[in-house]
């Protein structure tokens, strides 16, 4: 049984038998209430009221041979569809009678049948008589006492027959419409069983984040031709899974491992830049120094990115004050870069639901970008306001604007714009990458556009959340 | 005198903190794995604990409940390289006082353990003070030499910096990654500038010599918050 509730075979072929089951049942249903019906009811009457008349003859105590006269007389004298009966005290014995059936000449029996006597039930002969041009159902009852033979005429069979069919008929038109509609929605039902499993396996594999691989297709409720199936999914998302969580765990150890010898280069440089002797000698520690500083600040940059593949990029969300953030940005290229054109407009108390630092590092990375790869006499626009219960951050920038084809690889890891710089350009290509990823993490977006291959535009959006539960920090001056 | 353990099981990372701290004037010992580390902050009484998170034998958030448990309050700092959210939560959780992910510069971690001991004895001020310059953490002021001067957001950053981790030496660059978050140099001498108007709005009423004020430069390098 548990095999056969576990088979898909099985379930459909049960299935269609259901249905063919019901369309039966239906049809059954039908002809039952068409016969109780007030139709049924009035053709009934009416076959007995026409077809049959009952030739009542006085009860006859003669042999066989006045019988035989008495029912060729009969016969000569019925009236179409008249059934004859005749009675006659039995005074063979019974078992006897059956094997002739007497009739008089020119009546010849075509079909003789005899069943055996019951216990409570007489012995009866059935035959069918051509005579008159007519012909004869006849059957005999031979009781214990008596013998009753009786004659029907067997078109008053075949009129009640024929009626009997074309009423079937006019019946049988008014089901087929609903017969049909029934196969129609079997089919339907049928087919709709048929695709479920393949359905409920796409709607599990859409379902599945590629940050979150760890899911698994459920095959509990699946019929067996399916386990096979699910299976191969299911081990196809597991090497999947391995392999990104490997390449996601390799970032993050080689990130966290690298903090060590770090931590122990920072510790005795910074001891040797406190003793050493010669100014000389202090600068080029110095150096070193400020290169460690490019070493942690990219292993930092790596272990979040390594932590946003795994979905674990955790976020302190406090409410920030996005423009006064911005605000401070805008005065610091007045004192970065007083000769850039300042542009943009930022609404005030744009407030988001963020973790401060990772906000703070990808406006601080949008901002740099805006800056280091601008040009002498160009502009920079800062701009931020509320947009459909979004909050939008513009930064854009004149200057050294990378190919379109850039475009699409903005946002790669280690990809950058292939420019001729003037100046020296630290990055290593991850500060967009990861501005990305902090945006995602505010389910937000962050769009890279290039316009006329003179300004560069990056755009960030997200949804802003109610602001009655959000407190306003204190304004801070700058 | 103050007395700290440091439980480190990196030799070299151990060495240049005792070292640090030696110069500093603080007595340190120091344990190269869990179990003697553990043994060791039960055995004796020290002034703070420094642990880090990962050690042989038992871990540094395991020593820091059993010591919890034992109901021993001394002020510890974890030394971590993970730096999740999750992993300082868990830290705090279990009762440790602070937290530093490495790498850090040895002066942030004495500063910030002598705090935390001023704290436990009671000495804590609701402002930063250091050679005679006080910081209000929350009005954003300063005041040096009897000056009181409200400081903007960049300003205020910039002298939290260096009065975190005195007598340390910060390049221009490593001012400019902390306090602007920039990772290249601009063409202009942001940071002197920052550094001259914090120097003018805090000594501005006073004729005295401003080489007393405790940022000075360092050439060819960069500035340091000189100390007592």
């Amino acid at each position: 049984m548990q095999a056969l509730t576990r088979s898909f075979y099985a379930k459909v072929f049960l299935m269609f038998f259901a249905s063919m089951l019901a369309l039966y049942v239906f049809n059954q249903i039908m002809v039952l209430a068409v016969g109780n019906s007030e139709v049924g009811q009035m053709f009934a009457e009416r076959q007995l009221a026409q077809n049959i008349e009952w030739s009542k003859r006085p009860e006859l105590s003669k042999d066989d041979s006045e019988l035989h006269l008495e029912l060729m007389q009969a016969i000569r004298t019925a009236r179409p569809q008249e059934i004859i009966v005749v009675s006659h005290p039995l005074n063979q014995a019974p078992a006897e009678i059956g094997k002739d059936f007497l009739l008089p000449a020119g009546m010849e029996p075509t079909r003789i049948t005899a069943q055996p006597a019951g216990k409570h039930f007489p012995l009866i002969t059935d035959a069918v008589i051509d005579a008159n041009g007519r012909h004869w159902n006849a059957t005999r009852l031979i009781a214990p006492d008596r013998v009753v033979t009786a004659l029907v005429d067997q078109s008053v069979n075949q009129r009640s027959l024929d009626e009997f069919m074309s009423y079937r008929e006019r019946m049988v038109r008014q089901i087929m419409p609903l017969t049909v509609l029934i196969s129609l929605v079997c089919g339907i039902l049928i087919c709709r069983r048929v695709l479920a499993p393949t359905k409920r396996i796409q709607k599990s594999l859409r379902s599945i984040d590629y940050r979150d691989l760890s899911q698994r297709i459920s095959h509990a409720s699946e019929d067996k031709e399916f386990n096979e199936f699910i299976e191969t999914i299911n081990s196809m998302l597991a090497r999947l899974e391995r392999g990104f969580q490997q390449a996601s765990r390799f970032s993050s150890d080689a990130a966290h491992e690298l903090r060590t010898p770090l931590t122990i280069l920072r510790g005795y440089v910074e001891r040797a830049i406190q003793q050493a002797p010669s100014a000389r000698l202090q600068v080029q520690l110095r150096m070193i120094s400020e290169e460690i500083d490019r070493l942690v600040s990219i292993t930092d940059k790596l272990l979040l990115l390594a932590q946003a593949d795994a979905g674990r990029l955790s976020m302190e969300l406090a409410p920030v004050n996005v423009s006064e953030m911005l605000e401070a940005m805008r005065t610091d290229v007045t004192m970065l870069e007083p000769a850039l054109e300042l542009r943009g407009n930022i609404e005030s108390a744009l407030v988001l639901q963020t973790d401060r630092a990772l906000f703070q590092q990808m406006l601080n990375n949008l901002f740099s970008n805006a800056v280091k790869y601008n040009e002498d006499g160009g502009w920079i626009e800062i701009s931020a306001w509320r947009e459909a219960g979004h909050l939008k951050i513009r930064f854009s920038n004149s200057g050294q604007v990378p190919d379109h084809s850039f475009e699409k690889k903005a946002f790669e890891r280690f990809s950058r714009a292939d420019l001729s710089r003037s100046r020296r350009i630290d990055g290593v290509g991850l500060g967009l990458s990861l501005c990305k990823e902090i945006a995602l993490a505010n389910a937000g977006t962050l769009e890279f556009l290039i316009y006329d291959q003179q300004e560069v535009r990056v755009e960030f959006s997200a949804p802003l959340r109610e602001p009655a539960s959000l407190r306003l920090e204190p304004a801070m001056q700058t | 005198m103050m007395n700290i353990l440091l439980v480190e099981d990196e030799e070299r990372i151990a060495d240049f903190v005792t070292t640090g701290f030696i110069d500093a004037g603080i007595n340190i010992e120091c344990c190269i794995d869990g179990i003697t580390g553990l043994a060791k902050a039960k055995s004796s009484s020290f002034d703070a604990i420094v642990l880090d998170l990962m050690l042989p034998g038992m871990d540094g958030l395991q020593i820091l409940r059993n010591l919890r448990e034992e109901g021993l309050m001394t002020p510890i700092v974890l030394l971590t390289a993970k730096t999740d959210l999750t992993d300082r939560l868990a830290g705090f959780d279990a009762g440790a006082d602070d937290y530093l992910p490495k790498p850090f510069f040895i002066e942030e971690l004495i500063v910030r353990i002598r705090t935390l001991v001023e704290r436990r004895r009671g000495l804590s001020r609701p402002v930063l003070q250091r050679s005679g310059l006080l910081l209000n953490r929350i009005s954003r002021e300063a005041s040096w030499a009897g000056v009181d001067a409200v400081l903007s957001q960049r300003e205020f950053t910039l002298i939290e910096y260096l009065i975190r981790s005195p007598g340390h030496v910060f390049s221009r660059s490593q001012i400019l990654r902390h306090v602007w978050g920039l990772d290249f140099d601009p063409k202009t001498n942001v940071v002197d500038v920052c550094i001259q108007r914090l120097k003018k709005k805090l000594t501005a009423s006073i004729e005295t010599d401003s080489k007393e004020f405790p940022i000075e430069a360092i050439r060819g390098i960069g500035y340091r918050f000189r100390e007592d």
